[in-house]
């Protein structure tokens, strides 16, 4: 199937008047129509650039895309009009943020901040766009619907905050909903409540997802493909299934291994795998591979080049030395 | 083993315009020597006020808090600070609990100037020891906490914590704000401090992965009461409170790709306020087990299994001697 989004080489660079600092180098990936791909990695890894790139509401001009193309449908958007992003963006390409009580206004009601999403995209009486917010906040389960609408945000917990998010990234008619962390702020069980919601959401409409998470297991549990980012590149991608049973970069292997997930029973607690030193700050990327200095099988090589995203079968990996052992089949 | 910490019946209230709000309410617990007991919950549930209140930071309005037998409510914050080096506490965001203006190794050893504790040359000898006891250099002594990136912050934290020779360390998310390959670092920190030192934890998370992996013991708390509490490391294999289950169905688990993923039921609705709590059990108003006693009657923490014990009327111990809930009864979705 043809993608509804496709990334080809993306790059997002910053500066501070000095040089320009690479935050995204050459990321490419792309998601059907109804798929969910999760883009994973560490902090400053440059998951969430990419995601607020896809919107064409990065910080300009401290940083801005440097490069490459992000193909809807047939066009690009990265040498798309500000008019034309203004058609598209909460409309048909939408965004779901970390922090949902800081997402919304709050001084203005929900109610009045759905209407003007929908108003600004249809040619609608305020009254309709009133009966439709109301349609689109039961679908998200907002609890008595009718009479929230009346709230400011201050009086919804941060879980009904985030169906409000969820209710207004669907006002449009959205073909892609680009999720930033939609859940890490919530509790457990409320983070289980809006994922089922997201997914009820992309079953109803096919809606495409781009889920952005720092949680391996919310992104097997959500999305079909996955694209694991370290120091601004993609370094493996591929069918999540497939590489989280068997990774072939050593940092995929490693970010599994450190997650405490089936350490479970005995009285001694085993170590967890670790991976040692910290995650790099942009800019300040050793030459060769950006894995090198924490990697357990770093090889003079690495050290010296930089390696390439190449196909290994169904995945991509960035390694020289990847594990090999399910690239066989 | 010998009893570290204990609160029995433990109250603690905030004021509130309408009226008083009863974050902990009637909560026991036990903290063994050299041992973690993880205190689980989500927010408003009171785990962060049981864990002030065990600090001296909030007024317990009844009940008790021992530590090694001692009582320490109803102590004035003066005769309270005896008792203030054996219990520390790791805050969760590390960018906030270290001061910026001062050098790494003052704030390790302001604790110990605070309590009078040796001339200065054994102080500074002490945070050189305690710097290289978390894995950090000796140069980390002259630095400022920005100069550290958080999982390292996190280290400076927990040797303050250990200047004083604590029994106890409240550790509250301790993990929560490092990213993964970090917080396995971290977490394989305490658990090393912890063997060597024989410290232990009161664990403050919400996260069951960390929990499962670092805890002896645990307490899961609702709406400011334990809804189940166990002194097994198998605690979370197969939880009977309806909450527990629950919150272990919420837990995104890499089990989904391993086994498949069995669609788990979703627990709907969220945590009632603490100021208007329901009647009978907490629980009852999202429970998928609810029957009339339920929302009548509170139901008391009772003993399920050798290890566990569990405040919900609906569970009983099947013939295997596990503890179980009514399946066949479930009440349709």
């Amino acid at each position: 199937m043809r993608p509804i989004l496709e990334v080809r080489e993306l790059s997002i660079h910053a500066s501070s008047g000095g040089q320009p600092i690479p935050l995204v180098e050459k990321v490419s990936f792309s998601v059907e129509k109804g798929a969910t791909l999760a883009l994973v990695g560490e902090s400053g890894c440059g998951k969430s650039m990419t995601a607020l790139s896809l919107m064409r509401i990065l910080p300009e001009p401290a940083v801005r895309i440097v490069g490459g193309e992000i193909r809807f449908e047939d066009e690009d958007l990265v040498s798309a009009s500000e008019r034309r992003m203004e058609q598209l963006r909460g409309n048909i390409i939408s965004m779901i943020f970390q922090d949902p009580i800081a997402s919304l206004n709050p001084i203005q009601t929900v109610g009045d901040q759905i209407v003007e999403v929908i108003r600004t995209h249809n040619p609608i009486s305020r009254k309709e766009a009133r009966a439709r917010a109301i349609e689109l906040l039961r679908s998200v389960r907002l609890p008595d619907a009718e009479r929230r609408i009346n709230y400011y945000p201050h009086r919804l917990s941060g879980g009904m905050c985030q169906r409000v998010m969820i209710a207004m990234a669907m006002a449009g008619a959205p073909k892609v909903i680009i999720a930033d962390e939609p859940t890490t702020a919530l509790d457990t069980t409320v983070q289980a409540q809006v994922m089922a919601l997201l997914r009820k959401a992309q079953t109803e409409t096919g809606t495409a997802i781009i889920l952005i998470t720092h949680n391996l297991a919310a992104a097997a549990e959500a999305a079909e493909n996955v694209a694991v980012m370290y120091a601004g590149r993609i370094i493996e991608q591929g069918p999540v299934r497939e590489i989280f049973l068997s990774p072939a970069h050593p940092y995929t292997e490693g970010l599994l291994g450190a997650i405490p997930d089936n350490a479970e029973g005995g009285v001694e607690i085993a170590p967890l795998a670790e991976i040692p030193g910290n995650v790099p700050r942009p800019g300040t990327l050793p030459s060769g591979c950006a894995f090198a200095p924490r990697c357990k099988n770093v090889q003079q090589r690495c050290r010296n080049e930089r390696p390439d995203l190449t196909a290994h079968g169904n995945r991509r990996v960035a390694c020289f030395f990847p594990y090999s052992q399910m690239i066989a089949q | 083993m010998t009893t570290i910490l204990s609160c029995r019946d433990l109250v603690v209230e905030y004021p509130t315009a309408d009226g008083p709000l009863r974050a902990v309410d009637r909560v026991s617990l036990d903290v063994e020597r050299g041992q973690t007991l993880a205190l689980v919950g989500e927010s408003g549930c009171g785990k962060s006020t049981l864990a002030r209140a065990i600090m001296g930071l909030a007024s317990v309005k009844s009940g008790s808090i021992k530590l090694e037998g001692e009582e320490l409510t109803g102590l004035s914050q003066r005769e309270l600070r005896k008792y203030r080096p054996a219990i520390q506490m790791v805050f969760q965001n590390p960018y906030g609990s270290l001061n910026p203006r001062l050098s790494v190794g003052r704030i390790i050893e302001e604790p110990m100037m605070v309590q009078n504790i040796g001339t200065q040359a054994e102080r500074r000898k002490r945070v050189l020891d305690l710097l290289d006891r978390v894995g950090l250099t000796s140069e980390a002594a002259g630095q400022y906490p920005h100069q550290f990136s958080g999982g390292q912050r996190q280290r400076i934290a927990i040797a303050r914590a250990l200047a004083l020779n604590p029994k106890l360390i409240v550790c509250d998310e301790p993990v929560s704000a490092l990213d993964v390959s970090v917080q396995a670092q971290v977490l394989n920190l305490l658990v090393e401090l912890q063997r060597d030192l024989g410290v232990s934890y009161l664990f403050i998370s919400h996260d069951l992965a960390v929990v499962r992996h670092i805890a002896h013991a645990t307490a899961v708390m609702y709406l400011g009461r334990i809804a189940a509490r166990s002194n097994s490391r198998d605690f979370w294999k197969s939880p009977a409170h309806p909450y527990v289950r629950a919150l272990k169905d919420a837990t995104p688990s890499m089990a989904a790709i391993r086994d498949g993923t069995p669609g788990q039921p979703i627990l709907e609705g969220e945590i009632p306020s603490a100021l208007n709590p329901p009647a009978g059990c907490r629980f009852s108003t999202r429970c998928r087990y609810v029957v009339d006693v339920c929302r009548q009657t509170e139901p008391h923490l009772r003993q399920v299994t050798d290890q566990s014990w569990v405040a919900c009327h609906r569970v009983s111990v099947g013939a295997n001697g596990a503890a179980v809930l009514p399946e066949s009864e479930l009440i349709a979705d």
